[in-house]
């Protein structure tokens, strides 16, 4: 066992945290939470100018070719900062997708494109029934002549208002088991048919419906074999739910962080508010949290990266940490008492993300069920 | 021993259901984010004072002071059924009836309460409270708003933090130091203050939850106060703020608010099918439901415990503590249950057509987080029920 970081990877944080300190201030995120689409493109270009739109994909595509446990400690600086903005959406899920399942052109224009900055993605994946399993893709899309015809609505598809092409998750066929018959599409957000409604979600995520209406897209848009589209499914709720563990990581600790500062400062009582004990024990769950969850989500990241897609490891990781973040931002709130209720401070931005993150690629009892299955 | 609510009480309950049902507009029912702005006040203000004409608001005043000697549990009632429909905390907990009307007619001089508690069970003035200062929260006795006599006035500076509903009131009730040679809670006095005072200024603060203009800060900058505005002697105004405070602690608008949100949410459950399953049936769904249906009747009887305690003449102190410390906690597991139910739909804005329970989670969730906090924090709440229920040493 070796809980360490390299030193690649140390330097990787070290760099992110100077980066995100100056380009990603509060002042911006605060900004960012009310924006139609928190989507700042000078942030972005200058993300693609540091490799990390390209950070998974080999050198070909303009990338640096790193690890998912590299992808994770990035992801978790993100989170710490609370980066707004689609990267999540475009390289972690719908980039490492292509690279997964794309053909060579694909890749070639896909990853090209997003590595410098050129492409914003999205995957639409949710429905109106709202969870993570096979039997709740009904959007269609049905074969006609060259072309894939899209009917269906997709919700909470992150980063919807902003995305240039979506992933589409659909049916095409109707198997006996649920996870046949499904297939991904590459679809340009401007195609006929298409509506995008933002809908306002707590906290600096966009999310939007996607309506699809006899939308055409030629078949050889078609990301990964036909019908058989729910393995890849599988690797993106895997890397998603993974990734997800990381931002929380990474907000958590900074809802930690803040809070440590604040209590050996705040005095009552004629001493600072971190003697008393209650607060003490406040401090040492979030504490206990935080590491917790830390090395649940290095595990989940080295079996991704090992290919264990499937691992009960993974599910581990996101049912812990989903309640151990927002647990750890109430009791930062907790610990702050009503100075925290302003805009002043930041720790209401870390709550609402907490209960965001909470939800995106399954909460802890969906993930209790999955465990439930293995055990 | 005797749970029920009497033939009396019951026939209240349905009147009272009646008037929000009949008289009261539809949309003052779950507009806590909104109460204060233009839009809301006006209808805020009327409903108030429709109350105070039907005799509610004061109904357990005493009635030489305009009350009807009514019983604390119907009191309570009262409040639970206007939680139960979502009224905002100025009308379900307005502070004039509620916390300074009790204290004026317990601390208070004649003048004072000929002059200020007949506009209070009108419904015509509204209150706010102002004892939390940048430095002095949960360690209220450390005030350094100062009150010097000059006369017969006091002269007072200093700043109050996140008042609510300071830019709605009328008058405020403060704790200021008059002797600051003398040890800590007894250096104290407790004044009324008109809000329309030369010498007072507010300045809003930027909530996170949403709400604007809703708490202030308040500037007190050499500001007279008649002298006659001393609430009890001078000196002992911790005494005086001590019982203000303890009436305050009360868990029944949480009741209120989560047995109305436990109704919609089993609805809502029962007719949301996934995969051609109710959600009402899943096992982690309705197991989650039940155990909040316990926690609302343990917070239930222990608020109605305090009002009964208040019926018989006792003076309930860590049992207040442990109402508001029960039920503040409990309506934050309560909305983050709801939320959980509701999956992807719990975060979105009320605003959004797509809300469930008419968009009312989101902002119940966020607004929870600071149940805990007001009214004395749930470490000073344990801290009282551990000293001065259980008599364990302090540190
Ligand atoms: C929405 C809202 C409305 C409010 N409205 C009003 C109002 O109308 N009028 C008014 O006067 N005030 C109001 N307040 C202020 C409220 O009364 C204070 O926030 C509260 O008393 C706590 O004080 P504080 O925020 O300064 O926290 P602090 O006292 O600084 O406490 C910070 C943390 O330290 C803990 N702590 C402090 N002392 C101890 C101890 N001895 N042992 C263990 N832990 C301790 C607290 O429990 C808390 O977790 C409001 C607050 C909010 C959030």
């Amino acid at each position: 066992m070796d809980f360490a970081l390299t030193n690649e990877q140390e330097m990787l944080r070290t760099s992110a945290r100077e980066f995100l300190e100056v380009e990603c201030p509060r002042s911006l995120v605060r900004e960012m939470e009310t924006d139609d689409t928190s989507h700042y493109p000078e942030l972005w270009q200058k993300m693609a100018d540091l490799g990390w739109l390209g950070l998974p994909f080999p050198e070909q595509y303009g990338g640096a070719g790193l690890s998912f446990q590299d992808m994770a400690v990035l992801l978790e600086e993100m989170g710490r900062f609370l980066l707004p903005g689609p990267f999540f959406s475009t390289v972690v899920l719908c980039g490492q997708a292509i690279l997964e399942a794309g053909t060579s052109d694909q890749k070639a224009d896909f990853l090209t494109k997003i590595a410098s900055g050129k492409l914003i993605m999205a995957l639409a994946l949710t429905e109106p029934s709202a969870h993570y399993q096979a039997g709740g893709i009904s959007v269609r899309a049905d074969l006609s002549e060259s072309n894939y015809v899209i009917n269906g609505i997709k919700m909470f598809v992150s980063d919807g208002q902003t995305a240039d092409y979506f992933i589409v998750v659909t049916r095409t066929n109707e198997g006996a088991n649920p996870r046949e018959g499904i297939s991904l599409l590459l679809v340009d957000a401007r195609s006929p048919g298409i509506t995008v409604n933002p809908l306002r979600v707590m906290g600096i995520d966009k999310q939007a419906e996607v309506v699809f209406q006899d939308v055409r897209v030629p078949s050889d848009h078609l990301l990964g074999p036909a019908g058989e589209g729910w393995a890849l499914v599988e690797k993106l709720l895997a890397w998603g739910a993974t990734g997800k563990c990381a931002e929380s990581v990474g907000g958590g600790q900074a809802a930690l962080d803040l809070t440590v500062e604040y209590v050996k400062t705040r005095q009552a009582f004629g001493q600072p508010i971190g003697s008393f004990q209650a607060i003490q024990h406040h401090c040492a769950n979030m504490l206990t949290d935080v590491d917790t969850s830390r090395w649940l989500m290095h595990q989940a990241a080295w079996l991704v990266d090992k290919g264990e897609f499937q691992s009960p490891e993974i599910s581990k990781a996101k049912a812990w940490t989903s309640d151990a973040y927002r647990r750890v931002t109430t009791l930062a709130h907790q610990c702050h008492g009503a100075i925290a209720f302003t805009k002043v401070m930041d720790i209401h931005l870390y709550h609402k993300k907490a209960k965001i993150n909470e939800i995106l690629f399954g909460d802890a009892a969906f993930h209790w069920e999955k465990i439930a299955g293995a055990l | 021993m005797d749970f029920r609510f009497s033939p009396e009480q019951q026939a209240f309950q349905n009147e009272v259901r009646d008037f929000i049902l009949t008289e009261v507009p539809q949309e003052l029912r779950w507009c806590e984010r909104t109460a204060f702005t233009d839009a809301l006040w006006p209808a805020v203000l009327e409903t108030r004072k429709k109350l105070a004409q039907k005799g509610w608001a004061t109904m357990h005043w005493p009635v030489e002071y305009g009350g009807q000697g009514a019983s604390h549990i119907a009191q309570t009632l009262l409040v639970e059924e206007l939680a139960y429909w979502g009224m905002p905390q100025a009308i379900t907990v307005d502070d004039g009836p509620n916390l300074i009307g009790p204290t004026i007619i317990r601390f208070g001089s004649d003048h004072l309460r000929k002059t200020l508690l007949p506009s209070i069970a009108s419904g015509e003035t509204y209150w706010c409270q102002g004892y939390t200062e940048p430095g002095s929260g949960s360690d209220l006795a450390a005030v350094r708003t100062t009150a010097v006599q000059d006369g017969n006035h006091y002269v007072i500076n200093g700043q109050k933090d996140f008042i609510s509903g300071a830019a709605r009131a009328d008058w405020i009730h403060i704790l200021a130091r008059t002797n600051p040679e003398a040890p800590r809670h007894r250096n104290l006095s407790y004044f009324v203050v008109d809000m329309r005072s030369p010498g007072i200024t507010l300045s809003p603060l930027d909530e996170a939850q949403g709400r604007s203009g809703m708490l202030n800060e308040v500037f007190f900058d050499n500001l007279r106060v008649p002298a006659e505005n001393l609430v009890g002697e001078r000196n002992e105004g911790w005494q005086v703020a001590m019982s203000t405070l303890n009436l305050e602690r009360s868990g029944i608008e949480n009741v209120g608010h989560a047995r109305s949100f436990l109704k919609d949410i089993v609805t809502y459950a029962r007719e949301t099918v996934h995969d051609g399953e109710s959600l009402l049936n899943i096992d982690r769904v309705s197991s989650k439901m039940a155990e909040m249906a316990v926690k609302i009747e343990a917070c239930r009887l222990a608020a109605y415990r305090v009002a009964w305690l208040r019926d018989k003449g006792l003076n309930p102190d860590y049992e207040s503590s442990m109402s508001k410390l029960l039920s503040s906690e409990m309506w934050q597991q309560f909305t983050d249950a709801v939320m959980q139910v509701l999956g992807h739909y719990g975060p979105l804005e009320s605003d959004s057509r797509y809300a469930p329970l008419k968009g009312r989670i989101e902002e119940a969730y966020i607004g929870s987080i600071f149940e805990t906090i007001y009214e004395g924090t749930s470490e000073i709440q344990r801290n009282v029920i551990a000293q001065r229920g259980l008599g364990l040493p302090r540190r």
